[in-house]
């Protein structure tokens, strides 16, 4: 959904999700307003001090149109399943463009998917060259990624990418049209569960880990570094969990953000990257 | 008309009961058996065909003693705990309806769940004592607002569904808030019984035990307790503290099993009915009993879940009320156990206004209330914007008064939509908690609109409201199917709306867990709000509105004859029947407008006619739009609160309303009744 004019080169733009205030950022942009910035801090923290100064216009869910309205924006810019209610408040405002946050065939993958989200952002905000360099990164990054598996012994291997929920022994596990499963598939390993679901995700619990033999477990920890690898998996099932009798798991840090742009997935693929590397060793520490 | 009471004094005479309940305990038991026979049997078989040397053996053995076994004990401990926590309420209040789920200890819970995730330092989800002390929290303020242990079903029922829907209101709020943090409690609301070793089962079970051992001595002044106040006093039990401890132990019967198992609702309300209705009404009976049928039925409804494949989206809290809701109904229906219940409500304090002096203050206030949502905000807008707004001059503040005008208007046009349904409801029903959120309505309307929201994102205006309509109309045919034997009586009526309700919100609890990873965009408009709402909106709701105004004047003077008795209405020439079902046909439409445009917003509708029948306006015709005035006032003073207080994040003004009207619905209960009893009149 896009209002029919938009400006050539915005310069006051409202960012309506996490996803483009780092899209922002990498295309060295700044927004006037953006939403729940604490949290970005915490789960995205992609060049913090730019954002340091932007007006805070609320939640993600309902961000505050007074806020927006005050700010004169020159562009709006939200993901449909948010905000598709509100686009035409919005556009009263301001131009709005609005994302479709998933892509709506579910072969393809989030990573594909937000990589041409960057690509159409990039065009829109008057930097595509700079959008072209970005990709590159990207795409450099998670080369050199997956030559450090290779290099491990770990091309090819089975992997599943959980994360916490904070309800014993229960997960939510990435699936294969997931950014997880987009960069899974770069890096040359082969993600569990390997078919789609509607958002990428799928709950999982311990008795499913049960049944799959040869796999690297990585857990997205919901808590802070004070509970360790080994109080999260103290359930009798756990202890029967080949990838954990193989010492395969392994904890990445919380605040992974699974659900974001081109910086996101070059931080998800160097947190999985070392992950597999410290799961793959079989020792298994908890990563910082 | 057989009463309670009357019935358990029947009761005493008749000791050869003694054979039904065995009968009972030995069928449950038989039920029990057969139903961990069937969940267990194939892992059993797995076990005995293979060799515990082999790592097949160790993994099946695993499977049967670290995930099945758990699991199935799992289900009848709590099960069992909630139907004694049950027992124990309705014994305490000799009132068939208590329960912890009707009494808010369960939405208490799940409040502490969240200070659980939110705070991992408390220590994880199942935190027992945590648990109990919120729950405990709130059934002594359901207990206090409904006035203590002596008070009508009626009353009971009030305090607790107003917090049940205080705590639910929160609930929303937090999770919209904070929808990242907290996706695990969304899962966990809908009850979660997987037990990965018998660990969390051990931890309860330690629970438990202080409670069992205080239940024998609690059995016998209860009962004696059912016999009146003077008489238990006579015999010598000490009431007060008698009370207090079986509230204790009720309450923590119900935490441990919400720490095990996830807010269950429905099986401590069950249970007892079932056996009750069964024929055995003696506690010494009726206890175990209903710990044996209360474990049996949740170990139905996880079987059912598990065999049906659905484990990994219907969660068994979910089937429970699903399965739960059904039986609850045929309880009500098939006995007349509730017969007897006497709607009261006459508030007593009584200010008396005159009508037109109040109707110019409620419009003088609505209208001073959208001068003040127009200028009020981060930026103050006052009547010079205006002036540049209107003559095109300051397209920002043109922009703001739209913004809030828009939402104060739309609050306040669906307000008193809200509040003209609730009042058009308790008339009909001859019931003073009658609102359409409390008999489900709101919640079929808020159910259906979710379908079709999750069906079509982009869904046109014209089709919510058909949804809604579909969706409330639903609940009140069956409500009106089931009801017609009892002539409406009021407690039925009330009872089946709950259970309706309940089912309407675990569904849609369920739908939103199911449908996406980011549920705050359906559980902002689950919870009601007005946050973005537009001009068209406010519209779309006027027609609704106006055609309001003439039934009113229709329906007011056969609603006053009504009042007084069906048999004086009917002798004075009014079509009851017709009435009734025109009434009620026009307080659908109105809330499942209103849910529509704001979402299913409670305690409006609720609360209005209360307050209007406080200041003293008994017929209908001035009622009415008095209370529609006040629903105005309160949804508009929410939505202006709402966006304001917690500025630029919103509070939706469904929370507001909870926020505003819980303390003051159980605020008006418990003074309402002291002003009673200092007039010394019981």
């Amino acid at each position: 959904m896009r209002s029919a004019v938009l400006p050539d080169h915005p310069k006051r733009i409202v960012v309506l999700e996490f996803l483009f205030a780092e899209s922002l950022a990498a295309l060295d942009l700044t927004p006037v307003g953006m939403v729940d910035p604490d949290r970005y801090r915490e789960w995205i923290g992609y060049d913090n001090p730019r954002f340091s100064q932007v007006v805070d216009i609320g939640t993600r869910q309902q961000p505050s149109l007074e806020a927006i309205a005050r700010l004169k924006p020159d562009l709006i810019v939200g993901v449909t399943f948010r905000h598709a209610a509100l686009f035409d408040a919005f556009e009263r405002i301001a131009p709005t463009v609005l994302f479709n946050f998933n892509a709506t065939d579910h072969h393809v993958n989030q990573l594909d998917h937000a990589l041409k989200l960057f690509d159409t952002f990039a065009i829109i905000t008057g930097r595509a060259a700079a959008g072209k360099k970005v990709e590159q990164n990207v795409q450099t990054a998670l080369a050199s990624d997956r030559a450090r598996l290779v290099a491990a012994g770990l091309a090819g291997k089975r992997l599943a990418v959980l994360q916490e929920l904070g309800l014993q022994d229960m997960y939510w596990a990435y699936a294969s049209n997931s950014m997880a499963g987009g960069i899974a598939l770069k890096l040359g390993l082969s993600l569990w569960p390997n078919w789609p679901t509607k958002e990428g995700t799928t709950f999982v619990s311990s008795e499913d880990l049960l049944k799959q033999s040869d796999m690297h477990v990585l857990m997205i920890s919901a808590t802070g570094p004070e509970v360790g690898l080994a109080q999260k998996l103290n359930s009798p099932i756990w202890r029967y969990v080949p990838a954990r009798r193989a010492g395969h798991v392994a904890l990445v840090a919380r605040n992974i953000w699974g659900f974001g742009g081109p910086m996101s997935a070059i931080k998800l693929s160097h947190q999985l990257t070392e992950a597999m590397l410290a799961a793959g060793r079989g020792d298994a520490p908890s990563i910082r | 008309m057989n009463s309670l009471t009357a019935n358990t004094s029947l009761c005493w005479s008749f000791s050869f009961r003694g054979a039904r309940a065995i009968r009972l305990t030995v069928v449950g038991l038989l039920c029990v058996l057969m139903l961990a026979a069937l969940r267990l049997w194939p892992d059993i078989n797995a076990v005995l065909q293979s060799d515990i040397t082999t790592p097949d053996g160790q993994v099946a053995r695993l499977l049967l003693y670290e995930l099945r076994l758990p699991r199935v004990l799992a289900a009848l401990v709590a099960g069992a705990a909630l139907g004694l926590s049950g027992t124990l309420f309705q014994a305490l209040t000799r009132n068939p309806l208590a329960a912890p789920d009707l009494l808010g200890v369960n939405g208490g819970a799940q409040l502490g769940v969240f200070a659980a995730i939110m705070v991992p330092a408390l220590g994880g989800v199942a935190n027992v004592p945590l648990l109990f002390g919120c729950g405990l929290l709130a059934a002594l303020l359901a207990m206090v607002a409904a006035g203590g242990w002596r008070v009508s079903a009626l009353q009971l029922i009030i305090a607790g569904t107003a917090c049940s829907l205080l705590f639910s209101a929160i609930t929303m709020m937090l999770l919209t808030m904070f929808e990242d943090d907290i996706a695990s409690v969304a899962l966990w609301s809908n009850g979660v019984l997987y037990q990965p070793g018998a660990g969390g089962l051990i931890t309860v079970i330690k629970w438990l035990i202080v409670p069992l051992v205080v239940l024998p001595w609690l059995l016998r002044p209860l009962e004696v307790s059912t016999l009146g106040d003077d008489g238990a006093r006579m015999l010598g039990v000490p009431l007060r503290p008698m009370r207090f401890v079986t509230m204790i132990t009720a309450t923590m019967f119900a935490a441990a099993a919400v720490s095990v198992a996830g807010p269950m609702g429905f099986v401590g309300l069950i249970a007892p009915n079932l056996i009750r209705a069964a024929g055995v009404h003696r506690l010494r009976s009726l206890v175990p009993l209903a710990a044996i049928w209360g474990g049996c039925i949740l170990l139905a409804a996880d079987s059912l879940v598990l065999a049906l494949k659905l484990d990994a989206t219907v969660s068994t809290g979910v089937m429970i009320a699903v399965i739960g809701t059904p039986l609850l109904l045929l309880l009500i229906h098939r006995k007349r156990m509730l017969a007897g219940a006497q709607a009261e409500g006459k508030a007593t304090l009584r200010v008396n206004v005159s009508f037109r002096t109040c109707l110019l203050l409620g419009a003088a206030v609505l209208l001073a209330l959208a001068a003040f949502a127009v200028a009020y905000g981060n930026a103050w807008l006052g009547p010079l914007h205006w002036w540049n707004a209107a003559a095109g001059n300051d397209p920002v503040a043109r922009l703001l008064i739209d913004l809030r005008l828009s939402r104060v208007l739309t609050a306040m046009l669906a307000g008193a939509l809200l509040a003209g349904s609730g009042t058009l409801l308790q008339s009909v029903v001859r019931n003073p908690l009658a609102g359409p959120e409390v008999l489900g309505i709101t919640q079929g309307a808020g159910l259906a609109v979710l379908l079709a929201l999750v069906a079509s994102p982009m869904i046109s205006r014209p089709a919510m409201f058909a949804a809604s309509l579909v969706g409330g109309a639903t609940v009140l045919l069956v409500i009106l199917l089931l009801n017609r034997r009892h002539h409406l009586a009021p407690l039925p009526v009330a009872l089946t709306g709950i259970a309706l309700g309940a089912m309407c919100a675990a569904l849609s609890q369920w739908l939103i867990v199911e449908n996406s990873v980011q549920q705050a965009r359906f559980l902002v408009w689950l919870v009601g709000g007005t946050y973005g709402r537009s001009a068209t909106d406010a519209t779309s709701l006027l027609p609704w509105l106006l055609l309001t105004i003439p039934m009113i004047y229709w329906l007011a003077r056969p609603l006053d004859l009504l009042a007084l008795g069906e048999q004086s209405a009917a002798a004075l020439g009014v079509p009851v029947t017709a009435l009734r079902l025109v009434a009620l046909g026009l307080a659908t439409l109105l809330a499942c407008a209103a849910v529509a445009v704001v979402g299913p917003v409670a305690f409006v509708g609720l609360m209005t006619p209360h307050l209007a029948r406080m200041l003293g306006f008994h017929p209908h015709r001035r009622r009415l739009p008095i209370a529609m005035l006040l629903g105005a006032i309160l949804l508009g003073s929410a939505d202006v609160l709402g966006r304001s207080l917690l500025a630029p994040i919103e509070i939706p003004a469904g929370v507001m309303t909870a926020l505003i009207g819980a303390p003051y619905l159980l605020g008006m209960l418990t003074f309402s009744r002291r002003k009673r009893s200092a007039r010394g009149r019981p």
